[in-house]
């Protein structure tokens, strides 16, 4: 990715890779513990995390979902959710132990001297205030600003993250800007007080990786203008590297490693931080595959006796089951808590990056099928929106989302469309499965038009397509069990007795790599999301279907489930010859699972080709663009691994 | 891919029902219990407590007028809850009213919710225009004065306790329907709907699977809380003459009878409100209980 090397190193190697010392230190969390009140009774949720952050510094906080990392910052906040509480350690802020400050106390620093930028900006702003009132509001809450005062404030700030035109854009709402622009004015607002401390959480997961980088930049270009020190809470390793001095992994509520992001990349120590780094999809090249974490990270609520990564850890001997390891410094500024930290455990023994499928092995499964009609085909599909109507009801404003699109999918191939949120993918694979209707073109399943398939017809195109959705959360009716979800399809066909279905939801259950005993009578909120995802394959398999239809089939799983996921993707297709059609805005993911890659762009397909073609020899701008966007968000990753 | 085998840690206590973890909240164990053994008692206080004490339904005497609780009445009668203003025993007469009012606070409301749950379904899932039509049709009907409709039903029919049903339902529905739409239009978005199209489910389907178990919680609340509204309602009713003769006793004409007496004598509108209140606080605890012990994602919170 040479692309991407001119605009890394700068924060990996100019700024200090040391540990904050003495009277630099802006926060210091003292061996924290914290633990939550539940009806399942007391979860410890943090182990004993330490960590520190100076001004000026950036300090970024990597974990999967219930890693604590997001607790963490609560902590920080003082903002803990109800039955929560601190059994050990401080937070020690600006000299002052939050812990000790009333609640008065420490409204008035959150307000002032921390600014908070959250994950969802549609979800952070207030869509019945205009802007400026937003942006301004903690200068007249803590500044003590009068109203035209923080106008002008307001105006500034605007124009300071990015904005063209503030004087006139102060007075809009928020509904009239982009998700990045959002973003940006949620920047804005958390800056205003000029403060000393700026955090962080997830700040560009909901934003398009065209304008994901661009973020980034501005984050720190504003933390580098305040001085102020910046917390940054993020799953993913990539994004981190491109913005953090130092990073810190958390696993099951403890630090398992602190380093300069640099040395974390290049010389990891700790198992799970090299898995993490090697279970990147963006890193490999076509065909290769990887090995992922296996299993899932332990339930709070389960008390463990040693390392929580123990029983999903390589290098694991029997020490780790029955002593924690403590966090030491194993050089300067890098500390570790893994027992086997000095024994120079090497990342590809560990998770080893094998070559099994190689490209040509994949080439020539479309060909088995090739004679046949393609499974699924979109003909000169188009779909307008229509946006608003005339007194009469015709439409007097419309929104293409889909323009004339050519695609074929046949049984044995991997097709994934690629592109930002608005760029049509998913209108296409919903006309693909029937739930929209094209305005105009067609839809085939294995030749005919599926507008106009008998009883007959229609069951078999029930029958040979099937569809996994992105939200493994709400793919399911929460009050069915897991064997009535994977059953339904059969179900509805009708063609096998109970008995039948029964146990073909077993097979499949178990060819996801589930327990069918275990899991077959759980409800689906029992599962993780990886499990759930698995679920939903299962469920799409049970047909023996030609085409699976995928929607951002992993992206909403922790980055460590997602290449089991992708994994178990490529078995099934390998396994059972069934096309896969997918779509995705994680270019990582689908280089790692396709054959052929279609990129869209405002509702037209921008470019097409093997993945090979796309990846390195992008022909259209738009591509290009994307590409070097990615690479760009994650910067010091793709040149530490070189 | 054998080791995702033992990744697979769903949880034990999706067993017996009941749950293993108790809640700490004492009163939950209570529950469903005590509202169980308040509504059986007034059930049988409604089929026996007539035949308890020797006086009839309407019968009167003017010199026992307003006799409070526990003493002798002016006719030397003994009454156990004193008597009314026209000196009618209260205790049988809350007997004979118990018979009238769970009787209209179930049965009115239960065709309320049925009315309403398959109008709010039927706009919330189908097209747009549907839509339209059923949601002006309940605009309209909440926009009609409720009484005006018990009138038209009595002009019709000859009042009886079946007219205050149908009272009751076609006053009570459109509540359901607003509900019941809007949560519908949110599910019917969700990806679990999306996915039962691709596995080739019908509309019909989908409702029943779908749907309906997952806007019951909200319909069961709304019924256990209208239920006081509906025993209020038959006494309005009654008194515009569309259901059951002013001699006949209910818990809600009860209260209207006795409201202008209601400085000097209290118990003629203390003593029936207590028994709705006793009614509507079961039956909403008993809801709240179903509501909670059917959704499978609150097990073990119980």
């Amino acid at each position: 990715m040479n692309t991407s090397d001119a605009a890394v190193p700068r924060r990996a190697s100019s700024s200090t890779t040391q540990p904050p010392q003495g009277e630099d230190i802006l926060l210091s969390i003292h061996g924290l513990s914290l633990s939550i009140d539940t009806a399942r009774g007391k979860l410890s949720i943090l182990h004993d995390v330490s960590l520190q952050l100076a001004r000026g510094e950036s300090l970024g906080i990597v974990g999967e979902s219930g890693s604590g990392k997001s607790m963490t910052v609560n902590a920080v906040l003082g903002l803990l959710p109800l039955g929560a509480r601190i059994d050990a350690g401080a937070v020690v802020f600006l000299g002052k132990d939050m812990g000790a400050l009333d609640e008065k106390a420490k409204r008035a620093l959150r307000g002032s001297r921390i600014g908070t930028i959250l994950q969802d900006p549609t979800a952070s702003l207030n869509p019945a205030l205009r802007i400026g009132h937003q942006v301004s509001e903690p200068l007249r809450v803590h500044g003590g600003a009068s109203v035209s005062e923080a106008y002008e404030a307001a105006v500034d700030l605007i124009e300071r993250v990015g904005i063209p035109d503030a004087q006139r854009r102060v007075r809009q709402y928020p509904h009239q800007f982009s998700g990045g622009m959002r973003q940006r004015i949620v920047g804005a607002s958390a800056i205003s007080c000029k403060p000393d401390l700026l955090i962080a959480d997830e700040p560009t997961t909901a934003l398009d990786v065209t304008v994901q980088a661009a973020y980034l930049d501005l984050l720190s270009g504003l933390q580098a203008e305040l001085g102020a020190g910046l917390l940054f809470i993020s799953h993913d390793l990539g994004v981190v590297s491109r913005i953090c001095d130092r990073v810190a992994v958390m696993y099951a509520g403890r630090v398992v490693e602190t380093a300069a992001t640099r040395t974390l990349f290049s010389s990891a120590r700790h198992p799970y931080t090299m898995g993490l780094v090697s279970c990147l999809p963006s890193i490999t090249e076509v065909g290769q595959r990887l090995t992922p974490i296996p299993g899932n990270p332990p339930d709070p609520a389960e008390g463990q006796a040693g390392c929580p990564f123990a029983n999903r850890c390589p290098a694991a001997v029997d020490r780790c089951a029955s002593e924690v390891p403590a966090l030491r410094e194993i050089a300067p500024g890098h500390q570790v808590a893994c027992h086997r930290a000095d024994e120079g455990l090497q990342t590809q023994q560990l998770w080893p990056v094998t070559s099994s499928i190689t490209v040509s092995d994949r080439d020539d499964a479309p060909e088995r099928f090739a004679r046949t009609p393609p499974t699924l085909e979109l003909s000169r599909a188009k779909k307008m929106f229509t946006i608003k109507r005339t007194l009469l009801g015709t439409p007097s404003v419309q929104f293409c989302a889909v323009d004339s699109v050519n695609l074929q999918v046949f049984r044995g191939e991997s097709v994934s469309v690629v592109g930002e949120s608005g760029s049509g993918k998913t209108t296409c694979i919903r006309m693909a499965l029937g739930l929209e209707q094209p305005t105009s073109g067609v839809v085939r399943f294995a030749g005919k038009d599926i507008a106009r398939l008998d009883r007959q017809g229609r069951r078999e195109y029930r029958r040979r397509v099937q569809a996994v959705f992105q939200d493994p959360y709400t793919s399911f009716n929460p009050r069915m069990s897991i064997a009535r979800v994977v059953a339904e399809p059969l179900m509805e066909l009708g063609d096998m007795s109970r008995q039948d279905i029964s146990t073909r939801v077993d097979q499949v259950l178990a060819q996801v790599g589930l327990e069918p005993r275990r899991v077959r009578d759980c409800f689906p909120h029992q599962l993780s999301g990886g499990q759930r995802q698995r679920v939903a394959i299962a469920r799409a398999l049970s047909t023996e279907p030609h085409c699976l239809v995928l929607d951002e089939p992993v992206s909403a799983l922790d980055v460590s489930i997602r290449v089991q996921i992708l994994n178990l993707l490529r078995d099934v297709q390998q396994d059972t010859g069934v096309g896969i059609l997918s779509i995705s805005h994680d270019l990582g993911a689908v280089k790692y699972m396709s054959d052929r890659v279609i990129v869209m762009h405002r509702g037209v397909f921008v470019e097409e080709g093997t993945a090979e073609q796309v990846y390195h020899r992008p022909q259209h701008e738009y591509t290009q663009k994307l590409l070097a966007d990615a690479a760009a968000g994650h910067g010091v990753l793709h040149a530490g691994m070189q | 891919m054998n080791d995702l085998t033992n990744a697979v840690s769903p949880p034990e206590q999706a067993g017996r029902p009941g749950g293993r973890i108790r809640s700490r909240r004492p009163g939950r164990r209570v529950l469903p219990w005590l509202p169980m053994a308040v509504i059986a008692l007034l059930t049988v206080f409604a089929v026996v407590g007539p035949w308890l004490i020797p006086y009839g339904e309407s019968q009167g005497s003017l010199p026992g007028r307003l006799a409070p609780p526990f003493r002798t009445g002016g006719d030397g009668a003994f009454h156990l809850l004193g008597t009314d203003q026209l000196g009618r025993d209260i205790f049988v007469r809350l007997a004979y009213g118990a018979r009238v009012s769970l009787l209209v606070g179930v049965v009115g409301v239960a065709l309320a919710c049925l009315i309403g749950t398959m109008v709010g379904l039927l706009a919330g899932i189908l097209n747009k225009s549907v839509d339209a039509a059923l949601m002006r049709g309940t605009d309209v009907a909440l926009s009609i004065p409720g009484l005006l409709i018990a009138i038209l039903l009595a002009s019709i029919f000859t009042p009886s306790i079946v007219t205050v049903f149908v009272s009751v339902g076609l006053l009570l529905w459109p509540t359901y329907a607003r509900l019941i739409r809007g949560e519908v239009l949110v599910l019917k978005n969700s990806d679990f709907v999306a996915l039962a199209r691709v596995a080739g489910c019908s509309t019909w389907k989908i409702i029943v699977r779908h749907l309906l178990p997952n806007v019951l919680p909200s319909i069961i609340v709304l019924a256990t809380l209208q239920i006081g509204a509906a025993v209020v309602l038959e006494a309005s009713i009654s008194f515009l003459g569309v259901g059951l003769p002013p001699n006949k006793a209910s818990w809600g004409s009860m209260i209207d009878q006795g409201r202008q007496y209601m400085s000097t004598s209290w118990w003629l509108t203390a003593i029936p409100g207590l028994f709705i209140f006793l009614a509507v606080m079961s039956f909403n605890a008993l809801g709240d209980w179903a509501r909670v012990r059917f959704d499978p994602r609150l097990e073990g919170r119980r």
